[in-house]
């Protein structure tokens, strides 16, 4: 219902109460979340309204069905905008996603979490609800009957379609047959407390620092701008209007980019028999001989719909209306192969412009299905098909169609249609292709969630109802684990006894691994007591906490930032005597240089000050090899002794880091213990480490000189090691420690090393010939690297390239002799265990 | 007046043009017949205020453009002309080698065929007749097989 006084506050807001919306509401509010659920359109009883007449077409379809995909040929979209959403208008059809897409998505998207079995649960979930069922041969309508007729004369592979209906022999026509959200997920919702506010437009979501506060919305035609509060949101209003919603509200990266479609073209058949298709059963069949890029079916038939197809060459085809009840509808439907925009325009009514440029290909698959389709409906026993194409009122011979295989309709003459939009917002860990991660949350944010089809990563060829519910719940219930898993943290409220920054990074993400996994720490540390720890980690706001919190129940993750006082201040409350393992900090910046100074010189700063106020016993803070520069020649290690000569401004932000540590260790108030590690590699890696792997594997990788410059290197869990053993050695306290790998290495070896690595887990031969280039390139690099820092410019391959052709060695004797560090990952081993964490996680080596 | 609406002489345009686009089977009473034009033409005016405003302000300005483009080749605007005109006139729209002239065109004939033929009056007129050939079909078989 309309209602004019928005609540001020709720736990969680779904925007968009489509398959999407309505599915998540419902799962949230069954788990006891207050959840306040937004539908921009009305609330029509759709059980009393038939969803293809004219007046379904004014109340329930999004601008009357008026707004088209605009390219180079315009396509007729339709979408549903009332409670219920989409659900309430297409014809009710349920496929699961086909098998190719999980391993598409996996390995495109990098969509973690998301296989057949995976999905299977929450695809059965949702046909049982729906009521999902096949019709069976014995109630065939005529329709189906000739199309079948057809499929089998030509031997062609087919399905009977699946339908959300609860009597699935009831008329496409018969108003409440269709099992719409309207007449499931929504009651159950609302019987499970939802409330239902239809009528409501949320024109922006309000948002600052990684967290949505909100919404701002207006209630029925003529009212004013209100805010909803909300602890979470999620944003379902379909593949076309999400993407619209986050840009109007600033939030653009990866978000609206990537629409795939399903372009349909249709054709009318007239038959010698009474065909009937206007009061019978849903078309039944749909033929996948040509699925995933072509798939061919009946359509829903009306005589308005008819003469609709007829109307593009109508002063030809106008006679044919007579025989109208010897004729049915059928389609042609493709998996566009292009990828289109959405956009926000500027406006009071919330104008969407969407974009589509259908490709050769694409042009090529409508007239290859349009070709098919005639075939099989002349093999039917057609006497005539009336193809949606201008100049082309009517096919009279499968012959006729056949020659499109050869001779493509111009997409100028096609009038195209589509029902099927989405992958406007996908979902996945690809930070090229991503809006969100692989559970809806919207990048960059803590609280905001895209959860309907805009998620999909790429065309599933197919109805996607079923796979965005599927999704939906899936995600939903994701979230309900963080939910859950928060509140009883804050039940249990336990002291921290270590503490971490920079934990949603590469090293400290597996340094909470191996604290909250005392069978993998075993095998680097035996001394110390880090069982059963409570750790408590600093994230920036727009960190997904729920990779370290599903860690463990003892991994508690905190919003804030090392510059920021206020919530270092919160960070060490209730801390007092703990250990803190300050990793954050920033290697590569984005784009400017100032950052290292900000983050990683007045960061420990705060972080030191902050640590010292809150009783923090002892500070183990990682630093690195750059405050010392390069070794002046090959055969030549740093020990700790090594003066101070800084590498760049990292180099220069990483030594002021280590004179503060100095300075607060001799102040008295706190024990310090400065860790060096040098390049580290290992799982949890970032994307730049898989290039270095790609390169590798590509013979690209540039080897500058001889190659026998050196370079010590570390895996994660030898630091990790080092950073244990530091915390708890008392006699540490106040010392400086380089850990890495035993010994440096060539970067020959290195190379080679990876080579074989790769070569015997991908089965891939080495590449024959490695990039060599002269020495002087990498001095060039560095140059260039030099200019580019003195005017506050980074760029982080040009950086790299610089570093090729130095030596960056060090002896790790002090730490083997103070701490007992003891490295038990070779190069080789640490490399296989890269690569497989890499193959595990879905990346393309 | 809301210049974003169809004004009601953009109406009055857009229902001569229905007139001209609606058939004339199945055969309807004079009477019905102007009750659904008026519903098709009724029905193509909500569809146009429905378009999103980036299209339907360029649509408003087509149907007055479409009025008096008219005056160029009669020297008369479209609602002032006889009806072989106005059938001319409109084929010279709908064939246009101009894409966006086709489209205006093929929007409002689309839209009224659907009202047309989706009409209650209509539809039972159709049911009727299929009703009726059935009937003579089920009797043809009946008496070929005595």
């Amino acid at each position: 219902m309309t209602e004019h006084r928005l609540p001020e506050r709720t736990q969680v807001l779904v925007i968009g109460s489509g398959a999407g919306g309505a599915t998540t509401a419902r799962v949230l509010a069954e788990e006891g979340i207050e959840v306040t659920l937004v539908e921009e359109g009305p609330d029509i009883d759709t059980a009393s309204i038939d969803s293809n007449s004219i007046d379904a077409i004014e109340r329930l379809y999004r601008n009357g069905g008026m707004a088209p995909i605009l390219g180079n040929q315009n396509i007729a979209y339709v979408e549903g905008r009332c409670v219920g959403g989409s659900t309430e208008i297409n014809s009710g059809f349920w496929h699961r996603l086909p098998p190719d897409c999980y391993h598409r998505w996996r390995s495109e998207a990098l969509l973690d979490d998301f296989s057949p079995e995976r999905m299977d649960g929450y695809f059965r979930r949702a046909e049982r609800d729906l009521s999902v069922s096949l019709l069976g041969r014995e109630r065939e309508p005529v329709s189906s009957a000739v199309f079948r007729r057809g499929i089998e004369r030509l031997g062609w592979e087919y399905l009977e379609v699946p339908r959300c209906q609860r009597d699935p022999a009831a008329s496409a026509f018969t108003a409440g047959a269709k099992q719409s959200m309207r007449q499931t997920y929504i009651p159950r919702g609302l019987e499970a407390g939802v409330r239902l506010l239809s009528g409501v437009k949320v024109k922006t979501v309000l948002h600052a620092g990684g967290r949505a506060a909100g919404v701002e919305a207006v209630a029925g035609a003529d009212g004013h701008r209100q805010t909803i509060a909300a602890d979470a949101v999620f944003v379902c209003c379909g593949a076309a209007q999400t993407p619209a919603l986050l840009r109007r509200s600033g939030i653009r990266k990866n978000v609206g980019d990537n629409l795939c479609i399903h372009p349909m073209i249709k054709a009318a058949a007239l038959f010698d028999e009474d065909i009937g298709a206007h009061d019978g059963p849903l078309p039944m069949y749909q033929v996948k001989q040509f699925s995933p890029t072509i798939t061919i079916g009946g359509s829903v038939f009306t005589p308005g719909f008819l003469a609709m197809i007829l109307s593009d060459n109508w002063e030809a085809n106008r006679n044919a209306m007579l025989r109208w009840d010897h004729m049915a509808l059928f389609y042609a439907g493709t998996r566009g192969m292009n990828r289109g925009s959405i956009r926000a325009l500027p406006g009071a009514d919330g104008n969407v412009m969407i974009r589509y440029r259908l490709t050769e290909a694409d042009q090529r698959n409508l007239s290859v299905g349009l070709a098919r389709l005639g075939e099989l409906l002349f093999a039917a026993g057609a006497k005539a098909v009336y193809p949606s194409v201008r100049e082309m009122p009517v096919l009279r011979s499968a012959e006729q169609c056949r020659a499109l295989l050869r001779d493509h309709v111009p997409l100028r003459l096609m009038s195209l249609s589509t029902v099927h939009a989405f992958s406007s917002c996908p979902m996945g860990e690809n930070p090229d292709l991503c809006g969100t991660d692989s559970h809806g949350r919207v990048n960059g944010f803590v609280n905001l969630f895209v959860n309907d089809a805009s998620l999909i990563p790429d065309s599933p060829g197919v109805n996607p109802q079923g796979t965005t519910m599927a999704i939906a719940m899936r995600n939903a219930e994701h979230f309900m684990e963080g939910w859950r898993r928060r509140a009883l943290r804050r039940a249990r409220s336990r002291p921290p006894e270590i503490l971490i920054t920079g934990a949603p990074g590469w090293l400290g993400t597996r340094l909470v691994e191996l604290l909250s996994d005392g069978e993998a720490r075993a095998e680097h540390v035996t001394g110390g007591d880090f069982a059963d720890k409570s750790v408590r980690c600093l994230a920036l706001p727009s960190i997904d906490p729920s990779v370290l919190e599903r860690m463990s129940d003892d991994v508690e993750v905190r919003p804030g930032d090392v510059t920021d006082p206020a919530s270092l201040r919160e960070f060490f409350q209730g801390a007092e005597g703990a250990t803190l393992f300050h990793i954050a900090g920033v290697i590569h910046p984005q784009r400017w240089t100032r950052d290292f100074a900000r983050v990683n010189a007045d960061g420990t700063r705060c972080v030191l000050e902050a640590a010292a106020a809150g009783g923090i016993k002892r500070v183990v803070a990682v630093s690195s090899n750059s405050p010392l520069g390069c070794n002046p020649d090959p055969r030549h290690v740093f020990d700790e002794t090594a003066p101070y000569h800084p590498y760049m401004g990292y180099g220069r932000s990483k030594a002021a880091m280590e004179r503060l540590v100095h300075e607060a260790q001799a102040n008295g108030r706190i024990e310090t213990v400065i860790i060096r590690p040098p390049w580290f590699y290992g799982p949890h890696q970032p994307p730049r480490q898989t290039l270095f792997f790609q390169m590798i594997k590509e013979g690209r990788f540039p080897i500058l000189g001889t190659g026998e410059q050196r370079r010590s290197m570390a895996y994660v869990d030898n630091i990790c090691q080092g950073l244990l053993l530091a915390a708890s050695t008392p006699s540490a306290s106040g010392q400086t420690y380089w850990i890495a790998d035993e010994r440096p290495y060539t970067i020959n070896e290195i190379v080679a090393t990876v080579e074989e690595v790769l070569e015997a887990e991908l089965g891939t031969p080495r590449p024959k010939r490695r990039l060599k280039l002269p020495s002087l390139v990498g001095d060039v690099a560095a140059a260039i690297d030099a200019s580019l820092q003195a005017a506050g410019v980074y760029h982080q391959k040009i950086h790299v390239l610089g570093e090729m052709n130095k030596t960056i060695a060090c002896s790790i004797e002090k730490a083997r002799a103070e701490l007992g560090y003891r490295p038990r990952i070779s190069l080789r081993e640490g490399m296989r265990r890269s690569v497989r964490w890499c193959i595990a996680n879905g990346y393309r080596l | 007046m809301k210049i974003d609406r169809v004004l009601p002489s953009q109406r009055r345009v857009l229902a001569a043009v229905v007139d001209l686009l609606l058939p004339p089977s199945p055969e309807l009473e004079a009477q019905t017949r102007r009750r659904v034009a008026e519903d098709a033409t009724r029905f193509v005016v909500v569809e146009v205020e429905s378009m999103p405003k980036f299209l339907r302000m360029p649509y408003l300005l087509a149907i007055v453009a479409f009025q008096w483009s008219a005056m160029a080749r009669y020297a008369r605007p479209f609602s002032r002309l006889a009806s072989e005109q106005r059938q001319a006139y409109l084929s010279l729209w709908s064939h246009s080698r101009v894409g966006p002239l086709r489209d205006f065109v093929k929007l409002i004939r689309s839209c009224a065929l659907l009202a047309y033929f989706d009409h209650p009056e209509v539809r039972a007129v159709l049911e009727r007749g299929r009703a009726a050939h059935l009937a003579a079909h089920e009797e043809r078989l009946r008496m070929v097989a005595e």
